[in-house]
């Protein structure tokens, strides 16, 4: 009854008050999505998490295993060191608002480091999305969805690129895995076809028979199995569709190429 | 029996945004309108005029010039010429208010009375050279001097920033595309900043680079504040101090806007919406949002009671917020 008597003297209240503006209530408000960044969502030995929300008071718990995140999974209290491939999510909690959504990113140990490795393109990359050059190919950063954005994107306007990789000593190798982007939106497709060569011997070779179907937006890592060998010198020709199909508006157009990553196992 | 009076009382907590001398309740009703009759696509700037009503500028042509009191009663509306309506600056001239209205589609920006009838246009800047066609041309924002002099940002164009006399007459051109301190990457608001009255300066957001940038009067640049993850649109001087809808944060994110006060010194002092402004030897740290209230707020209005109406770009058609300082 005691409550009763306080909603309706609120609702005489406003009644009578009809300039008066009406707040918004803290508990009707979401909390935004934490900062969750990595240091390198591709690593050899270990890959760094950190966190950050910059609202008093609040806190971010977080798993590492894949699971949802809940009231009950462990705060952040620092970063964290992962030695091994990984889901992160996390999301932020305040008593007085609704907890975030939930940001996620994937970790990924790789099997070699190649940075060391040279790297030569041809041809080099369109004027607008250089990224940090070929090298940028081997440096175990990926690009994010956001193409434009950051450095790890290397854009082509061309049919076929070829990448000369020299690891500079011979590695036993089974495959390599291409990085690229499909943004079809952005008139970007993924390849249509790779092919690997070493000493002018082809070593392996792929087909994307889908390339040119309508597909959703994603970061696209294309395995190619390769000759059980060992190896020093690579050559890698990425093929475009020769044109973009018909049911897109730019039919009839050479697609764009986005690459961030070769990757050897 | 005390749980329940308890929970009752926690649900009414008001919800206060912003930090330190800037702080804020929130009535995310305030403008609203039926959208049948007074319909907006993007609320993009708000001024407040001499009588001290409200005024909205949205790129709906049936009614592009929105009217209320402080209250959010709607007075009246105006304009249906004004397809890409942006940027909205409002000037006393001889006593009178004046708007001076950018618009993005017609490549142009129009100088009007108070109640809409057109006084003067200002063409695409043949006269600069730098533009082959006027569809180069996308003028974001105005500011005008003491001297009746116009300055017209191409926010979404070339990047110049044109200096005319009252006239109309072509004086200037500076800035241009690129990273360097004197060019622009979305040169999208421009003000006059009055603060210190014997030097007025130009203050010009450089709204993907997440700077604020000041130059002389006469286009030469002097400094640049630094608010990295803070997408700025247009400065806004009042009293002391400088507010910018901050239209994205973080990474650049789709809904991640709050709003920016910078002090006398242009450091950040409050981000209602967004993270506590943390300044770490001199440089700021990287901001973001913390609370869903805001989607893309593009422009902020401070009344004469020191409270804030937020227009938003791409946020469902939404109406103007009100900010009420605590």
């Amino acid at each position: 009854m005691r409550y009763i008597a306080v909603f309706l003297s609120v609702a005489t209240f406003v009644s009578c008050n009809l300039e008066k503006p009406s707040f918004g209530e803290a508990d009707n408000f979401q909390l935004a999505v934490p900062g969750l960044k990595v240091d390198s969502v591709l690593f050899k030995n270990s890959s760094k998490v950190t966190m950050n929300f910059g609202h008093p008071n609040s806190e971010i718990r977080y798993t590492i295993d894949g699971k949802e995140v809940g009231t009950d999974s462990p705060i952040y209290n620092g970063p964290l060191t992962l030695d091994h491939s990984a889901t992160i999510k996390a999301k932020a909690f305040h008593s007085d608002f609704k907890s975030s959504e939930q940001a996620m990113i994937q970790v990924t140990q790789i099997a070699n480091n190649i940075a060391n490795a040279s790297i030569e393109l041809s041809p080099e990359p369109h004027e607008n999305y250089k990224g940090l050059g070929a090298t940028g190919l081997i440096d175990m950063q990926k690009g994010g969805l956001q193409f434009r954005s950051g450095k790890q994107w290397l854009g082509f306007q061309d049919s076929s690129v070829t990448i000369t990789l020299d690891l500079l000593s011979e590695m036993p190798l089974s495959l390599i895995k291409v990085s690229s982007l499909q943004n079809q939106g952005g008139w970007i497709f993924a390849p249509k076809k790779i092919t690997v060569y070493s000493k002018s011997r082809q070593i392996g070779e792929i087909t994307l028979d889908d390339a040119a179907k309508k597909q959703e937006y994603q970061l696209k890592i294309i395995s190619v199995p390769l000759v059980a060998g060992n190896y020093s010198k690579l050559k890698i020709v990425v093929n475009t569709l020769n044109e973009i199909p018909e049911w897109h508006q730019g039919k009839g157009t050479l697609p764009w190429l986005f690459l961030d990553e070769i990757l050897v196992e | 029996m005390g749980m329940p009076i308890l929970n009752a009382m926690n649900s009414y907590k008001d919800l206060i945004i912003g930090h330190n001398s800037h702080q804020y309740k929130i009535d995310m009703n305030w403008g609203a309108l039926n959208s049948k009759f007074y319909p907006v696509n993007d609320c993009h700037e708000m001024v407040q005029d001499s009588k001290g009503r409200i005024i909205l500028l949205t790129n709906h042509t049936k009614n592009n010039v929105i009217i209320y009191d402080k209250s959010g009663k709607l007075i009246e509306v105006w304009g249906t010429d004004y397809p890409g309506a942006h940027g909205l600056t409002l000037n006393v001239e001889n006593g009178e208010d004046v708007l001076y209205i950018s618009d993005n589609s017609r490549h142009e920006v129009i100088k009007t009375t108070i109640d809409g009838k057109v006084i003067q246009v200002f063409n695409y800047p043949k006269a600069s050279g730098k533009y082959a066609s006027k569809e180069l041309y996308i003028p974001t924002e105005t500011a005008i001097a003491e001297n009746g002099d116009v300055y017209i940002a191409d926010g979404y164009g070339e990047q110049y920033i044109m200096h005319y006399n009252a006239k109309g007459e072509l004086l200037n051109t500076f800035g241009g595309k690129g990273d360097e301190d004197e060019l622009f990457n979305n040169a999208h608001g421009i003000c006059i900043d009055t603060r210190n009255p014997s030097n007025p300066t130009l203050l010009i957001t450089a709204r993907q680079q997440n700077k604020l940038k000041r130059f002389t009067m006469d286009g030469k640049f002097i400094e640049s504040s630094d608010l990295p993850g803070a997408y700025i649109c247009r400065p806004v001087i009042h009293g002391t101090n400088v507010y910018l809808a901050t239209i994205w944060s973080g990474d650049g994110d789709e809904g991640t806007g709050f709003i920016s006060v910078l002090d006398k010194d242009n450091m950040l002092v409050s981000a209602p919406g967004g993270s506590v402004p943390i300044y770490t030897d001199g440089k700021l740290e990287h901001m973001h949002q913390t609370l869903k209230v805001f989607n893309h707020p593009h422009d902020v209005c401070v009344d004469d009671d020191d409270n804030l109406y937020v227009a938003q770009w791409n946020s469902g058609k939404t109406y103007p917020i009100k900010l009420f300082r605590v």
